[in-house]
């Protein structure tokens, strides 16, 4: 999957899972930049994510995506 | 030695002068042998148990870094794991449950073969335990190479400013900082001894000013009317702060005087408007620890619950939070009351927020002083059950709370020094979160301010401190 | 930052801390003095134990007798304590003062062993050299030295309470409560229970005191304390008589000595002066202080 599409998709996730349709993807955005992106709403995220885009994470993987920029990777790696 | 001793106060300079003439490679081992010096010093045979649990460790790791299969590797942390809970279940759980099993088959007539036993607790084994177990699950997740110095591993585990009570850290973020070493940095030196007095000051002058009313007043509930409880509830969680906080900023200031970065442990808890920012702010290491290896992990595994997922793994985190603190059900009980807590937030987030953007509260300071104001209270009310001695006792607290007035009992002298501590803390604080960088005392600028601030509060601590208690209340844990 | 800014920063605040350490030290103990009405030269002083305290007041005694008035007393001390005290007294007063009021009571040569760690309460005054050596022998060898060194450590919170009302000039009682019934029914079911036992290693230091007090061409009133008629009955009063007896003969068999027994007078009926059993509220420190008002200004 193109980087572009995935950055589009994922940024459907975002908008939809913190009810925020303003939010813009950067590679460097993080849990300290957006609004209610807490270690609480994180899993919800991850499982959002795996729905959108048919994907399976491993524990191990969820530590190596702390960004977005690594997120955007990751999906890539596996789509 | 503790750190509010004299013996500290000799111990540490010493170190600290030792360590910056020591030649450059041998600067971690200065610290190992202080460390260990440090924790045999406060019962030489616990020593024992310290290098038990750092030999395990480093076995372990370095064999988990070389399988390349995956069932051995988790074979190995568990394994690891296992040897390493089972002297701290052992010291902290034995007697409660041999006690249990005890008083159980005395019901049924029956004879349990164990005596009636009662342990000293080892001291720091709470904190270093979970330092090591971290240290194992980064390895087996691989987030960094086993380390293969056994010394340096040693000196992780056994770092005298962090093992007593924490903050509790990460091998990832100290190895480094043990293993490379850095010029000295008088900066570096003036900002820890800072933060050692300013942890000084919440220790000696609130916190144990604070523990005279609270202690007298729980020492003997039965005898207390609600209005002496409510006081005595309203400043429990201050005195935690300023003794945990006060604590950890002492750990971290030595730690810094020798260059060493070691995490924040609080971030202006009471300035919270929700219980889930609380516990971003409050014991952050414990709960950050609690996330990484605990919390996550589970809702992890029970994400296709969605919100019911995370309440379970978060209902589970926070019982385990419990049952670290202690082996008490009182603490169980604190426990499962943050995670229901932190639970009815998750499952009402989506309306809170809407209802915040339908009237624009976010900019309305009435608003989030009123939930700063909730937030304490929530925490207040469940820190009854972390002070109570037992169950009955802290019903008793909340009954009285509820039903009885009366005129409390008033240590007019103690409240208020308690007052005006409390008060001390919370300006800062405040400057703190809202006013960062700026109106510094101890950072200004100019250098009679400085000096002034300085002097000021040792002063206040050598007047108002108080220097009978000889302990922290997280030694206990 | 180099090392040499480093050092020599820390050399100056080290310096201003000393300073300031020697600074507010004077400043504390002139406030300690005003309490204890070290500032002037006082003709008569005051000394006993927490009865002591509850039950005068150090300003109107100066009033009704139009003179100055020392009182140093001090809660849990005993008679080795109260010789120290007095001996320190004379070493800032030696041309000495014309009475000393000395209170007694039933278990002043009862108990041998001083409240615990009651020395730390003298640590103010640690620069006269008695007190130092008093000091000295008690305390650990590093607590020693940590107050001889840093001067105001000396001075912890209880004292700082006594320095402000030192400056405010406020000495009576806060104590507003009475006995309540439950104390009072509780004390009827002991009498004659408790001892009154006269240790001779108590009663060798009470005379050396009065010696003491005597060499400096002062006269001493020896006051028994009231306390509350039930307490006072609690205690063995074959053991009560005997301990008033010595105290008669002493003072009738040494010049400048009287004793006078205030368990003779009415008020110990009274619940309403009392804030415990042993202690005087505000009500009843006016009566005792009126009291030995009167008797000071009849003795002089």
């Amino acid at each position: 999957m193109e980087r572009a599409v995935i950055i589009n998709k994922l940024s459907d996730v975002f908008r939809k899972v913190f009810n925020n349709d303003e939010i813009e993807l950067r590679d460097d955005l993080t849990a300290n930049h957006i609004d209610n992106w807490d270690s609480l709403s994180h899993m919800i995220l991850v499982t959002e994510i795996e729905r959108t885009f048919c994907i399976k994470f491993k524990l191990k993987e969820l530590n190596k995506m702390r960004n977005v920029g690594e997120m955007i990777e990751m999906i890539g790696q596996k789509v | 030695m503790v750190f509010t001793s004299l013996n500290f106060l000799l111990f540490f300079p010493l170190v600290a002068l030792l360590y910056y003439i020591s030649p450059k490679k041998w600067r971690w081992v200065t610290l190992l042998v202080a460390s260990f010096f440090f924790y045999i010093n406060i019962k030489p045979v616990y020593v024992l148990l310290l290098i038990g649990v750092t030999c395990s460790t480093y076995v372990f790791t370095i064999l988990i870094s070389n399988a390349r299969d995956d069932s051995r590797r988790t074979l190995y942390l568990v394994l690891n794991i296992i040897l390493v809970l089972l002297p701290l279940f052992f010291f902290k759980y034995f007697s409660t449950i041999n006690t249990i099993m005890i008083r159980l088959l005395e019901n049924w007539s029956l004879h349990w073969p164990l005596p009636e036993i009662k342990y000293m607790l080892p001291l720091g084994i709470s904190f270093y335990t979970f330092m090591a177990i971290g240290y194992s699950i980064d390895v087996y997740n691989e987030e960094l190479d086993a380390e293969r110095n056994l010394g340096l591993v040693a000196l992780f585990i056994s770092f005298f400013p962090l093992i007593l009570s924490g903050p509790i850290e990460r091998a990832k973020n100290m190895l480094p900082q043990f293993r490379d070493y850095r010029p000295i940095n008088y900066e570096n030196v003036t900002a820890g001894l800072k933060l050692m007095v300013w942890g000084y000051f919440m220790k000696l002058v609130v916190a144990d000013r604070i523990g005279i009313y609270v202690d007298l007043v729980y020492g003997d509930i039965s005898t207390q009317n609600g209005s002496s409880l409510i006081i005595a509830a309203v400043l429990y969680p201050f005195q935690v702060y300023a003794d945990l906080g006060g604590y950890s900023l002492i750990a971290i200031g030595t730690a810094r005087v020798m260059g060493l970065d070691v995490i924040q442990n609080f971030k202006r808890p009471f300035f919270s408007t929700s219980m889930a920012e609380f516990w971003r702010r409050w014991h952050i290491s414990l709960i950050s620890w609690l996330t990484d290896y605990v919390y996550t992990p589970l809702s992890f595994r029970f994400r296709k619950y969605k919100i019911w997922g995370i309440v379970i793994a978060l209902m589970l985190t926070f019982l385990v939070s419990g049952i670290w603190h202690g082996a008490a059900l009182t603490f169980v009980i604190w426990g499962l009351m943050q995670g229901t807590f932190l639970s009815l937030e998750a499952v009402t987030n989506k309306k809170r927020t809407s209802f915040e953007q339908k009237y624009n509260l976010s900019a309305n300071k009435i608003y989030h002083l009123a939930w700063m104001i909730i937030t304490f209270v929530l925490f207040a009310s469940s820190q009854i059950f972390g002070r109570a001695a037992t169950i009955d006792d802290a019903l008793l607290v909340y009954r009285r709370i509820l039903t009885e007035t009366g005129s409390p009992y008033l240590d007019l002298t103690t409240l208020l020094y308690s007052f005006i501590g409390i008060l001390i803390i919370l300006l800062k604080d405040f400057k703190d979160e809202y006013f960062q960088g700026k109106m510094s005392f101890f950072s200004n600028s100019r250098a009679w301010i400085r000096y002034s601030a300085y002097l000021t509060i040792i002063f206040i601590i050598l007047l108002f401190g108080v220097f009978k208690g000889n302990s922290f209340i997280y030694f206990q844990f | 930052m180099k090392l040499v800014v480093f050092i020599k920063r820390t050399f100056i605040l080290l310096l201003l801390f000393f300073l300031f350490d020697l600074l507010i030290s004077l400043v504390l103990i002139n406030g300690l003095n005003r309490y204890y009405g070290f500032d002037q030269k006082p003709s008569i002083l005051i000394n006993g134990s927490s009865m002591a305290i509850s039950g005068f007041n150090r300003a109107d005694i100066e009033s009704i007798t139009a003179s100055h008035v020392a009182a140093y007393a001090q809660e849990g001390v005993s008679v080795s304590d109260r010789y120290e005290m007095i001996n320190h007294f004379f070493h800032m007063f030696p041309q000495g003062v014309k009475t000393v009021v000395y209170e007694v009571n039933p278990v002043i040569f009862s108990d041998t062993k001083s409240a615990e760690n009651v020395y730390t309460h003298f640590f103010p005054y640690m620069d006269d050299k008695s007190i130092n050596n008093y000091i000295k022998e008690n305390a650990g060898n590093q607590e020693y030295y940590i107050y001889k060194i840093i001067r105001t450590k000396r001075f912890e919170s209880r004292v700082i309470r006594l320095i402000v009302q030192g400056y405010l000039g406020k000495y009576n009682s806060v104590k507003t409560n009475t006995l309540d019934t439950a104390t009072m029914i509780y004390m009827e079911g002991q009498r004659g229970e408790a001892e009154v036992t006269l240790e001779e290693s108590e009663i060798e230091v009470f005379e050396k005191t009065m010696e003491l007090i005597r060499s400096h061409n002062t006269d001493v009133i020896l006051i028994m304390m009231p306390m509350y008629y039930l307490k006072l009955q609690s205690f063995n009063s074959d053991g009560y008589r005997e301990l008033c007896n010595y105290f008669k003969d002493f003072s009738s068999s040494h010049g400048g000595i009287r004793f006078i027994d205030l368990n003779l007078d009415s008020l110990i009926y009274n619940p309403d002066y009392f804030s415990d059993p042993l202690h005087f509220n505000v009500n009843g420190q006016r009566q005792i202080t009126g009291i030995i008002g009167r008797i000071l200004l009849m003795h002089h």
